[in-house]
């Protein structure tokens, strides 16, 4: 069985990317990597195939997911530098996030949706349900795979048994 | 000789002045101060049978102007006639300043003397040419009264006779000196409390403005920060320089103005020079006092002129504006060893150093600026701190705990090791934390106990008006909205105003007329409706009576604005919503 999964984060944004220095970016790319590993790598234990299909620009939101079609969708929470544009601050990240999944969940109520976030607080973690969230996560920066490796396991649960 | 008798029966009619002026006032608008000083100017034409008279106003920091002109009983325009320019140590006028006494002059275009010049003449060229067509050749004989705290003048009241008509004589002359002494002081210095009160309105506006700009996380319009040393001061010409952008960066957002132009600068990666006011430098901490032509100035000038990425047109208008100051003072903008900016006040007349100096009002808004600036600069330094926490702060983190337990599994596990990373984490947590701290949040807000609280603000700053709130229905009480404070006084605040307006252009036909705001409040299903009405008449605007922003305001809270002619009322519908905390 394989899956698809479109990946949501502003690791991707070029508006992002560009903010970063290759130092800093290289960690990021590093955690993009170990994610990437733990989803793909084979295993004995599913009999599922992840593809992972890695996106940036959160605006175009619809016309991606209508182009991808993806089985699950992992969304980032705090896009700071497209917070920066929309709103002239940065640290309303989270709140273009949350536009988007509150339009997303309109326009898709059955795709399931993983959102995540380095520092979850309490009014993200309601915010994101209220807007229609499958499962909130906190993201840990660790570039490990067997550290990401458990995401695997909520991806399947979400593919064979929510619906 | 004047004939006493004679004066003492023209002065008796000066004693209604007293009763008529408060009645005049009582709007506290900007309209008040031009209603009295008619009063008064008509008056005193009247008694003298003058056919040109002004009010010149010299309050050291702030406005010299000349305030009010009446030609033949009517308000002449002065609006595109740069009157704001008078110079008072020239002319006549510069006669009675250094004399300290009135003067009556036969015909002003009389040719002087080698040793005794005509002062007019030779100023006369440098004057507005319609005000000299219009105002100054009809006339020849002209009396000048200067008004008098002490010894200090500040204002001198001019009154003119067209050159067909018997000149002015001694007991013309008379009786405008006995008002000087009599009421002048009283008058004049009422008048400028009123400009005062009206000045503290302004900059009280100006200051919340900025308050709620900052709340918003929304950019400070620099303009409208701007637009109180335009109105509030001496300076004709003007220069505000606010450093944006991050910690390291030298940008200057800069404002130059002359009369009612203004032009707004971007200048990226600017420098300052050694010395420059723009730098927190101990010897330029405090005020300056420049000339044109000086050092600094020219410094300026010739960065201006070489400093890349400004358009001509706005070089071509700072340039302009640098070549016609002749004066100017300058007020750093330094806080806590912040650079963020200075404040230019400039003049086209020379030494002009002691109107230029920020009246009081001005200077508490000056202060309170820096402090929002800070602010601003300290809200963007903070959050800065904590994105910067959460990326790439953590990732650094991540990026060494990772390959250590992944390579060193013993370092990994050692408990120094542990203890220091967890530390690190801790701090990072805790840094992350304080830099969100400051970010926009929106409350849960009872709105009516908010409007009650904010209409009680209102009657304290409006003695004059009445205030009915009026909400319907006991379950209205307990309604919530989702709001920031500042985009319901944003809201409230503009329609407020536009009703003090309205009932302050009613009360210039009627003067009886007492204000009163009506507000009604009641709950339609999910929604809160506010109606909001008052007595006053129509008027004429420029925005459109701030509905654009109090539209712009309600959107962003999810609710309406209806307007609604016959009477004039706007209608605000609030979406309700369920309130899930405590305090509310």
């Amino acid at each position: 069985m394989k899956a698809k999964i479109l990946f949501f984060d502003d690791i991707f944004s070029d508006r992002f990317r560009e903010k970063l220095s290759p130092e800093h970016l290289a960690l990021d790319e590093n955690w993009v990597a170990a994610v990437t590993k733990a989803l793909t790598d084979p295993d004995d234990l599913t009999d599922i195939t992840f593809e992972l299909s890695k996106h940036g620009d959160i605006d175009a939101w619809k016309e991606i997911i209508e182009k991808e079609k993806p089985d699950v969708l992992l969304l980032d929470l705090f896009w700071p530098e497209e917070a920066l544009v929309k709103y002239k601050d940065r640290n309303r990240g989270s709140d273009i996030s949350l536009g988007a999944l509150e339009q997303i969940r309109k326009a898709f109520p059955d795709l399931p949706i993983v959102c995540y976030t380095v520092k979850p607080d309490k009014e993200l973690l309601e915010g994101t349900y209220a807007r229609g969230a499958t499962i909130f996560m906190e993201k840990l920066p660790l570039a490990l795979p067997e550290v990401q490796r458990p995401l695997k396991y909520v991806l399947l649960y979400l593919l064979k048994y929510a619906k | 000789m004047p004939n006493v008798a004679s004066l003492l029966e023209r002065t008796v009619r000066w004693v209604r002045l007293p009763e008529r002026i408060p009645a005049l006032a009582s709007s506290g608008e900007e309209s008040a101060v031009d209603l009295i000083l008619y009063e008064v100017l008509r008056l005193l034409v009247d008694e003298v049978k003058a056919d040109i008279g002004h009010i010149n106003l010299l309050p050291k920091g702030g406005r010299v102007e000349k305030v009010c002109t009446l030609k033949d009983r009517q308000p002449w325009l002065r609006k595109t006639t740069d009157l704001h320019l008078f110079d008072p140590y020239h002319g006549f006028t510069g006669e009675v300043m250094r004399s300290g006494k009135s003067l009556l002059v036969k015909d002003i275009w009389e040719p002087g003397t080698n040793d005794d010049p005509n002062p007019f003449l030779e100023v006369y060229t440098r004057m507005n040419e319609r005000y000299v067509k219009e105002i100054k050749a009809p006339l020849a004989s002209i009396i000048i009264a200067p008004i008098k705290r002490g010894h200090d003048i500040f204002c001198t009241i001019e009154l003119g006779r067209y050159r067909d008509r018997e000149p002015f004589d001694q007991e013309d002359k008379e009786l405008i000196d006995a008002f000087g002494r009599q009421y002048g002081s009283l008058v004049i210095d009422y008048i400028l409390d009123v400009k005062n009160r009206i000045a503290v309105n302004t900059a009280h506006r100006k200051l919340l403005s900025l308050a709620r700009l900052i709340a918003s996380n929304q950019p400070v319009d620099y303009r409208d920060a701007v637009e109180a040393y335009m109105k509030l001061s001496a300076a004709d010409i003007g220069f505000a320089f606010f450093k944006t952008g991050e910690l390291r960066a030298s940008n200057y957002r800069t404002l130059v103005w002359q009369g009612e132009e203004i032009r707004e600068v971007l200048l990226s990666e600017f420098l300052p020079s050694s010395g420059s006011m723009l730098r927190s430098d101990t010897e330029v901490s405090f005020l300056i006092e420049g000339e044109g032509g000086d050092d600094r100035l020219l410094n300026f000038k010739k960065r201006i002129c070489e400093f890349p990425g400004v358009k001509q047109k706005d070089r071509g208008f700072i340039l302009a504006c640098l070549d016609e100051v002749r004066s100017y003072v300058a007020y750093p903008l330094h806080l806590l060893g912040q650079d963020l900016g200075a404040i230019v006040l400039g003049s086209r007349r020379e030494r002009f150093w002691e109107f230029l100096h920020m009246s009081p009002f001005l200077d508490l808004y000056n202060s309170l600026l820096k402090s929002f600036l800070l602010n601003e600069r300290v809200i963007h330094y903070l959050s800065d701190v904590s994105l910067k926490i959460h990326n790439p702060g953590y990732y650094c983190l991540a990026g060494v705990k990772g390959p250590l337990a992944l390579k060193y599994p013993d370092a990994f596990q050692d408990a120094d090791v542990s203890a220091a990373l967890a530390g690190l984490e801790t701090l990072f947590d805790e840094l992350h934390e304080q830099g969100k701290v400051l970010r926009v949040r929106e409350k849960n807000i009872h709105l009516l106990k908010w409007i009650k609280a904010f209409v009680g603000q209102k009657k304290a700053l409006l003695p004059g008006f009445e205030f009915e709130f009026d909400p319907e229905g006991q379950s209205i009480s307990d309604c919530v909205s989702r709001a920031r404070e500042q985009q319901l006084e944003a809201v409230f605040e503009n329609l407020f105003t536009n009703s003090v307006r309205a009932i302050t252009s009613r009360q210039q036909n009627d003067p009886s007329l007492i204000g009163r705001i009506t507000i009604r409040a009641w709950q339609n299903k999910d929604q809160i409706k506010v109606m909001f009405k008052d007595n006053g008449a129509p008027y004429t605007t420029v925005s459109g009576r701030g509905v654009v922003q109090v539209r712009d305001e309600m959107r962003l809270l999810g609710g309406t604005v209806r307007r609604y002619r016959s009477p004039y009322r706007i209608v605000l519908s609030f979406p309700c919503v369920q309130d899930l905390t405590e305090e509310g």
